[in-house]
C-alpha cells in the first residue's frame, strides 16, 4: 500500500541509471577533446517535468546547447531530503534544479545550494528580487477554479472574502492541504490588503482558515486535482492556478479560472552545493534569468509569466491577457523571506489545524 | 522445499551457504538503512533523546498516532467482517473451484494502489456510481458522502486488506477436522450451533493472524488516505514523510519511524506467537 512512492523512486532511479549510462557512453568520445571551456561535456538538470520542463528544454536549454556545445541531461523531480542526502555524502548528482519557493527556501537555509555568480547570471530589473543562492525566473498565480457550464460567472467569488463567504456564493470549496499560499489568502479573505500581508499574522490567517473549514470538501495534496476535482464534480470552487486551467481548456475541459485578488508565487532554479560542473550550471542559469528567453516560455504557456520587467513588452497578447498586473494594489505576491524563518512552524501548526 | 531439503544426509551443513546470498542481501539493503535510521532517531549534533520527547509532548503527533490506530484497528474490523464469510464460502468448496475462486480474491494484487484508488473517485464519487443510482431511485436529496471522508479511507484500505484476512482465516479452517462437526450433527447440533461452538473457535488462531497482519499493513499506510481521505486522516507515514522532505528534520521523522516500527514490532512479535501455537501456518 505505501509501494506507489517505491513506483516513484523506481522511475527516478531508472532515470538517474539511464543518465549515469548516457554519461559513461558519452565520456569516450569526448575525453580527447581538449578543455572545453566551461570544463563540462554535459550536466545534469532536474525539474518537475510535464510540460513545463518540455518548454525548458525547447527553449533555455537548447539555447545554451547550441552556444556552448554543453549536453544538458533532462531529469525529473527535484526533493529537498534528496539534495540534502547528496550533498551529506558528497554525492551530489543533479547540477542544476528548478524549485518550488518552499523547496528554494529549505535549500537555501540549509546551505544546500552554490551561490548565485552574478558575473555570470545578468539579473535585471524584476518584479521579485534575486536571492544569494537562488533566483525566480518565472511566476504563476493563484485564484479560483469553476466549472462555467455549472455557475455563471455572478455567482462564482472573486475575491478571497467572496471565496469565504459562503452564504452568498455557495457551493463546495476545495483548499490545499499546506501552509504556503493558505495562510496569504486566508488572510485578504480577512481584509489585511494584498501588499500588506507580511509578515504574516498567524493567529488571524488560522482565526479566518476556521470560518471557511466546515465548507471545504478536499483539502488538496496534488496539485492536478486542484482542476480534476472540479471536473468531476467534487467540488465547486477550487483554489487553483490559472497555467493549469489554461492547460484544461486546451484539452477541450469546461473550466475556467477568475482572481480579483491573485496571489503570484514564483518558480526558482538553483546549483547543488558541490556541483562537479558548477560553471557549467551558473552559465545554464544565466540563460534562465535572459528575458527573451522567460518571456518565450510565458508566451509557450500562457497563464505563466516571466520576472524581469523588460520582458513584459515582448509578450503576446493572450500571455499578457493571462497575467495580473504586478502593481496593482490588489495583487499579492509570497515573501520568501518570511517563509524561510516561519516555514517549518507555519506547516505543522497547519497539519494540525487540518486534524483538528 | 525446506524441509525436503533439511531431510537429505549432510543437508544441514549447507544451510549457511544457502542463506547467505539472501542474508547479504537482507543486511545490505535492510539492516545498514535501519540502522541509519535508528541512528538518526537519536543523534541530532550529538547523542540525544529530544526527538522522543519532544514527539511525547507534540499535539500534532499524538493526534496522529490516534488518527492511525483508529484507521488501522476500523480497516481491520471491516475486513475481518468481510473476508471471514469468504473464507468459510471457500472452505466448502471442492478444491478446483476453490483454486478458481482464491485467483479472484487474488484481483486486488494486479492493480496499482493508485490506479484503484482513481478508480474508486467513479465508484463513491459525488457522480460515481453509487450516488448516481441513489439519484436515481431515491430522488437529489439521496447522495451520500462517500468519498474524502473516513468512509472511502476504509473501503480503500479493505479492498487492498481482505485476502491478507482470507487466507489466514481460510488455512484455519481447512485444517479443521471435518470429523468434528459430522460427531457434533450426530449428537444433534444444529449448523449454527456447530458454527459457534466448533468452526469459529478453531478458526481464531487464522481470524487473529490475519487481523494482526492487516493491521500492522495499515498502520503504514499512507497513499489511500491521502487520496481518498479527508483532511483528518493523516497516517504516521505521511508525518514521517513530512518531517523528511518538508521539514528537513530527520532526527524527529527517524524517531516517528522507530516509534512506528517498534509497534509493528509488537503486533509481528503476537503474530508469530499465535501462528506458533497454531500449527497451521
Amino acid at each position: 500500500m505505501s509501494n506507489s512512492q517505491g513506483f516513484k523512486k523506481l522511475t527516478i532511479s531508472r532515470r538517474k541509471l539511464l543518465a549515469a549510462g548516457v554519461g559513461v557512453a558519452a565520456a569516450g568520445p569526448y575525453v580527447i577533446v581538449p578543455g572545453r571551456a566551461l570544463g563540462a561535456q554535459q550536466i545534469v538538470f532536474v525539474g518537475y517535468g510535464g510540460v513545463n520542463q518540455e518548454w525548458y528544454e525547447k527553449l533555455m536549454v537548447a539555447e545554451f546547447t547550441k552556444d556552448t556545445g554543453v549536453k544538458v541531461i533532462m531529469s525529473s523531480g527535484p526533493d529537498l531530503a534528496k539534495l540534502k542526502a547528496q550533498v551529506m555524502t558528497k554525492n551530489v548528482e543533479w547540477d542544476i534544479m528548478t524549485m518550488s519557493s518552499g523547496l528554494a527556501v529549505g535549500a537555501e537555509r540549509e546551505g544546500l545550494l552554490e551561490k548565485v555568480d552574478y558575473s555570470v547570471v545578468k539579473w535585471q530589473d524584476s518584479i521579485q528580487p534575486s536571492r544569494e543562492c537562488t533566483f525566480p525566473f518565472y511566476t504563476y498565480w493563484g485564484g479560483v477554479a469553476f466549472d462555467p457550464k455549472r455557475f455563471p460567472i455572478d455567482k462564482v467569488p472573486k475575491t478571497w472574502a467572496d471565496f469565504w463567504d459562503a452564504k452568498k456564493f455557495p457551493g463546495r470549496r476545495g483548499l490545499r492541504d499546506r501552509a504556503d499560499e493558505m495562510l496569504e489568502i486566508a488572510l485578504m479573505a480577512d481584509g489585511v490588503p494584498p501588499k500588506k500581508l507580511f509578515p504574516l499574522d498567524m493567529d488571524r490567517a488560522f482565526k479566518s482558515l476556521d470560518r471557511i473549514k466546515p465548507h471545504v470538501a478536499k483539502f488538496i495534496a496534488q496539485t492536478p486535482q486542484t482542476i480534476s476535482l472540479v471536473q468531476t464534480n467534487e467540488i465547486d470552487f477550487s483554489y487553483a492556478f490559472a497555467g493549469r486551467v489554461d492547460a484544461a481548456q486546451k484539452e477541450g475541459i469546461s473550466m475556467d479560472f477568475v482572481s480579483g485578488q491573485p496571489l503570484i508565487i514564483s518558480t526558482f532554479i538553483g546549483v547543488p552545493k558541490g556541483s562537479k560542473n558548477r560553471e557549467a550550471a551558473m552559465k545554464l542559469m544565466s540563460y534562465f534569468a535572459r528575458p527573451d528567453m522567460q518571456a518565450a516560455y510565458g508566451n509557450a504557456l500562457p497563464g505563466n509569466g516571466p520576472i524581469a520587467r523588460a520582458a513584459m513588452p515582448m509578450l503576446s497578447g493572450k500571455a499578457k491577457s493571462m497575467l495580473p498586473n504586478a502593481d496593482d494594489p490588489q495583487t499579492a505576491f509570497v515573501d520568501m523571506d518570511w517563509w524561510a524563518d516561519n516555514f517549518a512552524e507555519a506547516t505543522k501548526r497547519y497539519k494540525q489545524w487540518l486534524l483538528g | 522445499m525446506a524441509t525436503a531439503a533439511m531431510g537429505r544426509p549432510g543437508s544441514k551443513g549447507d544451510l549457511p551457504i544457502l542463506l547467505a546470498p539472501v542474508t547479504a542481501l537482507l543486511v545490505l539493503v535492510f539492516f545498514v538503512p535501519l540502522s541509519f535510521v535508528l541512528f538518526y532517531s537519536v543523534y541530532d549534533n550529538g547523542l540525544t533523546a529530544k526527538a522522543f520527547v519532544s514527539l511525547a509532548k507534540s499535539t500534532l503527533f499524538l493526534r496522529v498516532l490516534g488518527t492511525s490506530f483508529d484507521i488501522a484497528l476500523s480497516a481491520t474490523a471491516v475486513s475481518l467482517l468481510l473476508g471471514y464469510p469468504i473464507a468459510l464460502h471457500l472452505a466448502r468448496q471442492p478444491p478446483r473451484r476453490r483454486a478458481l475462486l482464491m485467483i479472484l480474491v487474488l484481483l486486488p494484487f494486479w492493480t496499482s494502489i493508485l490506479v484503484k484508488s482513481f478508480a474508486f473517485y467513479i465508484i463513491l464519487g459525488n457522480q460515481g456510481i453509487i450516488n448516481q443510482a441513489l439519484r436515481w431511485v431515491f430522488g437529489e436529496a439521496a447522495a451520500v458522502k462517500l468519498l474524502f471522508n473516513r468512509v472511502g479511507v476504509i473501503v480503500g484500505m479493505s479492498h487492498y486488506l481482505i485476502p491478507f484476512v482470507v487466507f489466514p482465516a481460510l488455512a484455519s479452517l481447512l485444517a479443521q477436522n471435518p470429523d468434528l462437526r459430522r460427531a457434533a450433527q450426530i449428537m444433534g447440533a444444529g449448523p449454527v450451533r456447530i458454527f459457534l461452538r466448533i468452526t469459529l473457535p478453531l478458526s481464531m488462531p487464522g481470524v487473529i493472524a490475519g487481523g494482526l497482519m492487516s493491521m500492522v499493513i495499515s498502520l503504514g499506510v499512507f497513499v489511500t488516505p491521502t487520496l481518498l481521505g479527508g483532511k483528518a486522516d493523516m497516517m504516521m507515514a505521511n508525518l514521517i514523510d513530512f518531517y523528511t522532505r518538508d521539514t528537513l528534520d530527520w532526527n524527529t521523522a527517524a524517531a516517528i519511524a522507530v516509534i512506528l516500527l517498534a509497534l509493528s514490532g509488537i503486533l509481528i512479535a503476537m503474530l508469530s506467537w499465535v501462528r506458533r501455537d497454531d500449527g497451521v501456518a
